[in-house]
């Protein structure tokens, strides 16, 4: 609860701290999220199923086998393209916090760029 | 209301009661068959390793009619569920606002053998209910307290028979129907790339999931709760000392967001529901009027010397303005025996007027009966709030918003004639909800909690408790967050229009904080009160909150309420005041 919170608390604030930030597989985070909420992080992967919100989006970023829904400021980059996000790793929670314990976590993106 | 008393009956053709075998529980795999998913039916899985955009099809809809037999879904036949009451209370972490005008009220209950047909093999085990085999949910703000249950009390209910889509649980996995080592729950899982190895053609599908959806009475239209213990006193109409069965009943086609018909029709673009607007509701699913609320009242054993009927007497709880339907309750000299009733909610009146919501109680008791009965009273003066909860920074910060248009009003005033909404910055308020032996009431002058404060109570309960039976006070309730503080009511389209993106998302990110556990039982001969009167300051136990590591003065909700301290969590976030009274 405490560490949902102060991530919840960052979400949409936080920005890349230049030197404390690690380079992570999405697999990795999928498997221990709980190790990452909260810190900065940088994946790479594919995006899939761009979702333009207003001025903001939220896409999901799959390397292999595992995905991340990545929630941006911006409008999302195109599907198929590789991306290299830095964020903030969050808890999402949208119903009751019993029934919805396996619900996936969220990056939210700080920076992006083209990735080979 | 004048009861209409028939009785007793003496049934002229004896029914044998042959003893049958309980039906077997529902295979929740049927939840997501292709033929519960045709015409818009069923419920939609997710991946193995879902993405928080998955999600969305766990509530595209949340709920799903089980059976709609000739209907086209979402309608469905209503089924008539019987049972007993384990556990009551509200989903204290809060339900999604998209599709609830308000938080679900959940009722646990042991499901009669002969319904056991009703239940999912999803509602047992290791992904199974917090109590009881089945769940009867319905909104609170539709479903008023003198009719919610409690432990141990009887449950008629009436009201859609639907899978909780939005938690599948899928356990085992299932395998790749070629790539028999990659595990999956939808064939999806089985197509590259999320299956590097499999079929590039994406042909394989995925077999032998085992999903734990459970199945759900969600909402009722009508429902009767009896108290087997004691009594209950309501309106004067208990003689005190004197056992006494009470039923209450409530009717009402208003389900809320799971009983409309807009929020449980599936589309096919499940991304849509952002852009889907139900609110306010007018499509609900539930006709009251189709036929007549019927269910029996279980009496206890006759007592010696009872030689009449029992003293049956119907009281209308019906709103103001409704139409208060009859109430017929015959007595059946068992065994065991029961009231028979029958609400007329078929039969319009000389006016066409069909009833819409409507509610009784019922008292029956045997006369005499000299069943020892303890007459208690218990008061709640004070809730004692040590600590409210309340984040030092909300969740996000103040919005002003017209509330047709949604344009920033912070600076510039709305057009006529739209109002100025108040959004985000502090949530202020508590909702707590104590029964006493399942008689329900809600703690007052909550609404505007924020800091440690002592709100006086001026609730009693009136009740008699058997010998053997406890005094059971158990409380539920939530300190409000951005979730539940303000979403409810609104559409995914809405709130974004009003929130935007970011700041919606984590509102709706928010949710309520927990108050810890109030559950108490005293067992008698004095259930507390010391044999005449007793006063008592009971904490709370668990729940969030707690004081900063360093100042401990300090109260906390989170490590972020203490700037380079942590929060030490210690529970305990209110204490109540009350005091248990022996009526002599």
């Amino acid at each position: 609860m405490r560490a949902r919170f102060l991530a919840i608390g960052m979400l949409g604030l936080t920005l890349a701290r230049p030197g404390g930030v690690s380079a992570v597989g999405i697999a990795d985070i999928v498997a221990t999220p709980e190790a990452y909420v909260g810190q900065t992080v940088t994946v790479v992967g594919t995006v899939e199923n761009p979702l333009p919100i207003g001025p903001e989006s939220m896409f999901d970023l799959r390397d292999g086998r595992a995905k991340l829904t990545v929630m941006s400021h911006a409008s999302p980059p195109a599907p198929g393209a590789r991306f290299s996000i830095t964020g903030t790793v969050q808890e999402a929670h949208v119903g009751d916090t019993n029934e919805n314990h396996d619900f996936p976590h969220v990056l939210v993106e700080s920076a992006r760029s083209p990735a080979p | 209301m004048r009861a209409n008393v028939r009785g007793p009956l003496v049934l002229a053709c004896a029914v044998a009661l042959l003893p049958t075998a309980a039906p077997a529980l529902i295979d929740s795999n049927l939840a997501v068959s292709p033929a519960t998913q045709a015409n818009g039916g069923g419920c939609y899985g997710t991946p193995l390793v879902p993405g928080l955009l998955d999600m969305l099809i766990l509530v595209n809809p949340e709920w799903a009619a089980v059976d709609t037999r000739a209907h086209t879904p979402p309608v469905a036949d209503p089924i008539t569920l019987h049972g007993t009451v384990v556990l009551a209370k509200i989903n204290e972490g809060g339900d999604l606002p998209a599709d609830h005008e308000g938080d679900d009220q959940n009722t646990f209950i042991t499901v009669d053998p002969a319904d056991l047909g009703f239940v999912a093999t999803g509602n047992v085990g290791r992904h199974g209910e917090e109590g009881g085999q089945l769940e009867v949910e319905w909104e609170y703000p539709k479903y008023p307290l003198f009719a919610w249950g409690g432990r141990g009390d009887r449950l008629t209910a009436v009201g859609r028979w639907i899978w909780d889509c939005g938690h599948p649980d899928p356990d085992p996995p299932g395998s790749c129907s070629v790539t028999l080592s990659q595990p999956c729950a939808i064939d999806g899982d089985c197509k590259p790339p999320t299956c590097a190895g499999c079929d590039p053609a994406g042909t394989e599908t995925c077999v032998g999931v085992t999903w734990n959806y459970h199945s759900e009475l969600h909402p009722p239209q009508a429902i009767a709760v009896t108290r087997t213990g004691g009594y209950k006193v309501v309106h004067g109409a208990v003689r005190f000392g004197r056992r006494s069965t009470r039923t209450d009943v409530w009717i009402s086609p208003d389900g809320g967001g799971a009983g409309d018909a807009c929020l449980v029709s599936h589309i096919s673009n499940p991304v849509n529901l952002l852009n889907t607007e139900c609110f306010p509701l007018h499509q609900p699913l539930a006709d009251v009027n189709a036929a007549d609320f019927a269910f029996d009242i279980p009496l206890p054993p006759r007592p010696r010397g009872a030689k009449h009927a029992p003293r049956i007497r119907v009281l209308d709880r019906t709103p103001p303005s409704f139409r208060r339907p009859r109430a017929l309750a015959t007595f059946v000299d068992g065994p065991p025996p029961r009231v028979h009733v029958v609400v007329k909610m078929a039969k319009a009146d000389a006016r066409g007027r069909f009833p819409s919501k409507v509610g009784k109680t019922i008292l029956a008791a045997w006369r005499p009966d000299p069943t020892p009965v303890t007459h208690l009273q218990v008061q709640v003066t004070a809730i004692e709030i040590v600590n409210p909860l309340k984040p030092v920074t909300p969740a996000i910060a103040p919005l002003k918003r017209c509330e047709v248009s949604a344009a920033d009003c912070a600076t510039t005033p709305c057009p006529l004639p739209q109002g100025c909404l108040s959004l985000g910055g502090t949530v202020r308020g508590w909702e707590v909800f104590l029964e006493v032996n399942g008689d329900w009431q809600r703690l007052t002058n909550l609404y505007a909690v924020l800091d440690p404060v002592t709100v006086p109570q001026n609730l009693t309960y009136d009740l008699g408790v058997l010998a053997g039976d406890t005094l059971h006070l158990h409380a539920t309730g939530h300190s409000l967050d951005c979730r539940e503080g303000q979403l409810y009511g609104l559409s995914f389209k809405r709130a974004l229009a009003l929130y935007g993106f970011f700041p919606g998302a984590t509102c709706l990110n928010s949710e309520s904080h927990n108050l810890g556990t109030f559950d108490i039982a005293l067992p008698g001969p004095d259930y507390g009160s010391g044999g005449s009167t007793a006063s008592f300051v009971t904490s709370s136990v668990g729940g969030d909150g707690g004081h900063c590591s360093v100042r401990t003065d300090r109260l906390c909700l989170s490590d972020a309420d203490c700037p380079g301290e942590s929060c030490v969590v210690t529970g305990g976030s209110y204490k109540l005041h009350y005091t248990i009274t022996q009526v002599r």
